[in-house]
């Protein structure tokens, strides 16, 4: 099952796409891991997915990001087919202290949970 | 913003404020003249009734002393007469201007009230020529003249009862003269008291008038005056809102850029703590290193932002070729700094300006062009040129970097806004640029293309 997991970290900070990717790899042992800089590259991303779908997927949003934000990368979510949101989990990864973004993340239906960085391994492992 | 409020300038503020004041003198005075006339004009209706009392009185004692030969009648008629002489030395008097002592003393012989005496003399004095008082006045006079016939006439009555001479003819003549006297003074009487009544009436209506259009003019700027306070206070409060919504906004943005970094380092620190390989943990350690150099940056440009509002511009003279110099040595250790060429065409370098701000206006703006440098252009530089236009200092700062693509010109130089770039700036650098240069009463505009360069041209007073 593990195995099975595809990650997928939308960030445009570097530094922290390597954190996050290496926590992963940490924990999760050997798991695919892709990266994107912003919503529009992870939309892309998605949509070259079509034909090659992993078992789930699980991704790890930023708040903070040029072009296209997080929350309105979840609006795009939204309009995916309802199967591709079934084997999706979002979790949000920020270090944001707006208590507008923190409320606007947890009241957000697609979104499992708001974590603060750098992301906490183990509540992860847990949570999926 | 407002047309509405565009147009409340102070000025009109001003206007509005003097009409208040004008209109409430103009009241003031108006209603304090009124007063005097009427109240002269009801002292002149008064003393009338009192002239047209003392005469008939003193015409019926005549016409006893004509039928008894009684003295008694005769001093009664010169008593009651006396009324209406006071008042003609009244007139006289004040017609060939004699003393005031004797004016107030025929006002008091006849029988005026000693509080009307100040008013009737104001109002004989400044509008003796005015047509209702003139008219009035000319029917007092004929009135006097038929009072002195009625006294003369009197005096030799009196001769010839005295001498014994009063024959019944001379008697019914006499008769016939006082009823003739009597009847022209009661004409004249009437006429005067409709003259004066009427003046007085007038008066009052435009009073009124006057009042209710000066009211309205008070109450119209008053509400006027109001309004503009009304809206001014809104459009305060609105600012108040907007500053708050700003600063809530900044607070928690900047509170957000202060605290990525620490997320970054906390997580790089993380990683490194599990990993064995020395080569990887250099490598996360040159990480750290940028990533506390951005935070540095950040405050840096935290520092600039408040101080830009805060302080007050200070101008001196600085010479702008020194000035370039120093901020490009500031930044020589930037990665990339070393193979960008420096050029100058600066002529008559020496500025009158703000040099903390001018200062911080180039740091920006060279920084910029050193991060966002071409790598695979063979010769990169960076071009500063100056030179004066039309009574301006114009800045230009040129580079061929990687250019900044049309559709972000206008956007550059918003709070916060940040290009999908791998260099990651915090959004404020280009802001507060311009905030600054705004202090400055100038202007910054960018030219740019994506991958040829980016020109910055400034214009600032100096």
């Amino acid at each position: 099952m593990k195995t099975d997991c595809q990650f997928l970290i939308i960030d445009d900070n570097e530094v922290d796409q390597l954190v996050t990717q290496q926590l992963l790899k940490k924990d999760f042992g050997a798991v695919e891991v892709a990266h994107a800089g912003n919503g529009i590259e992870a939309m892309q991303w998605i949509q070259d997915l079509k034909s090659n779908l992993p078992n789930s997927l699980v991704i790890l949003l930023d708040v903070r990001m040029p072009l296209m934000d997080g929350f309105q990368f979840l609006d795009a979510f939204e309009a995916l087919n309802e199967d591709f949101k079934k084997m999706t989990k979002i979790i949000m990864l920020s270090s944001t202290l707006d208590p507008r973004d923190i409320e606007q993340a947890e009241a957000h239906k697609n979104v499992i949970q708001l974590f603060s960085k750098p992301l906490p391994v183990k509540q992860l492992h847990e949570l999926i | 913003m407002h047309p509405k409020i565009s147009s409340i300038t102070p000025r009109n503020v001003i206007v509005l404020i003097g009409i208040i004041f004008l209109a409430s003198a103009v009241l003031i005075v108006i209603n304090y003249y009124t007063i005097l006339i009427t109240s002269g004009v009801r002292a002149y209706i008064n003393g009338e009734s009192q002239y047209s009392k003392g005469q008939k009185d003193a015409s019926r004692n005549l016409l006893l002393y004509l039928d008894t030969h009684d003295t008694l009648y005769f001093n009664r008629f010169r008593k009651e007469l006396s009324v209406n002489i006071g008042d003609s030395i009244v007139r006289v008097g004040l017609t060939t201007g004699a003393d005031e002592s004797i004016v107030r003393a025929g006002l008091t012989a006849g029988r005026n009230h000693p509080d009307d005496h100040s008013d009737m003399i104001w109002l004989f004095k400044n509008f003796g020529n005015i047509s209702f008082m003139k008219r009035a006045i000319a029917l007092w006079k004929e009135a006097d003249y038929i009072i002195l016939q009625e006294y003369r006439l009197a005096e030799e009555a009196h001769r010839k009862i005295l001498q014994g001479q009063l024959t019944a003819a001379d008697k019914a003549e006499y008769v016939t003269k006082i009823t003739e006297f009597t009847t022209g003074l009661t004409i004249r009487e009437r006429e005067f008291s409709g003259v004066l009544g009427a003046a007085a009436r007038t008066v009052n209506d435009w009073l009124f008038i006057t009042n209710v259009v000066m009211t309205l003019l008070i109450i119209g700027s008053a509400s006027g005056y109001a309004m503009v306070m009304i809206h001014r206070l809104r459009e305060k409060n609105a600012d108040l809102s907007r500053t708050n919504h700003e600063l809530d906004k900044f607070v928690y943005s900047a509170s957000h850029d202060l605290r990525a970094p620490i997320s970054s380092l906390s997580g790089l620190i993380e990683i490194a703590m599990v990993e064995g390989d020395v080569t990887q943990i250099k490598s996360y350690l040159a990480l750290m290193k940028t990533t506390l150099g951005k935070q540095d940056e950040f405050i840096r440009e935290i520092i600039d932002f408040s101080r830009n509002k805060r302080t007050v511009v200070h101008r001196k003279e600085v010479n702008l070729d020194t000035l370039f110099d120093q901020v490009v040595a500031r930044h020589q250790y930037m990665p990339g700094a070393h193979d960008i060429a420096i050029r100058k065409e600066i002529t008559d370098p020496v500025l009158w300006v703000d040099s903390l701000r001018l200062e911080i206006v180039m740091n920006n703006i060279i920084s910029n062009a050193i991060k966002y440098h071409d790598k695979s252009k063979e010769e990169k530089y960076i071009l500063i040129k100056s030179y004066r236009k039309n009574g301006m200092r114009v800045i230009e700062i040129a580079d061929n970097g990687q250019g900044i693509l049309k559709e972000y010109h206008e956007k550059i130089f918003d709070m916060f806004f940040v290009t999908p770039n791998n260099q990651k700036g915090s959004g404020l650098g280009l802001y507060i640029t311009k905030e600054t240069i705004t202090r400055l009463k100038g202007t910054i505009r960018v030219e740019s293309e994506s991958r040829t360069g980016s020109n910055f041209i400034i214009n600032i007073p100096a």
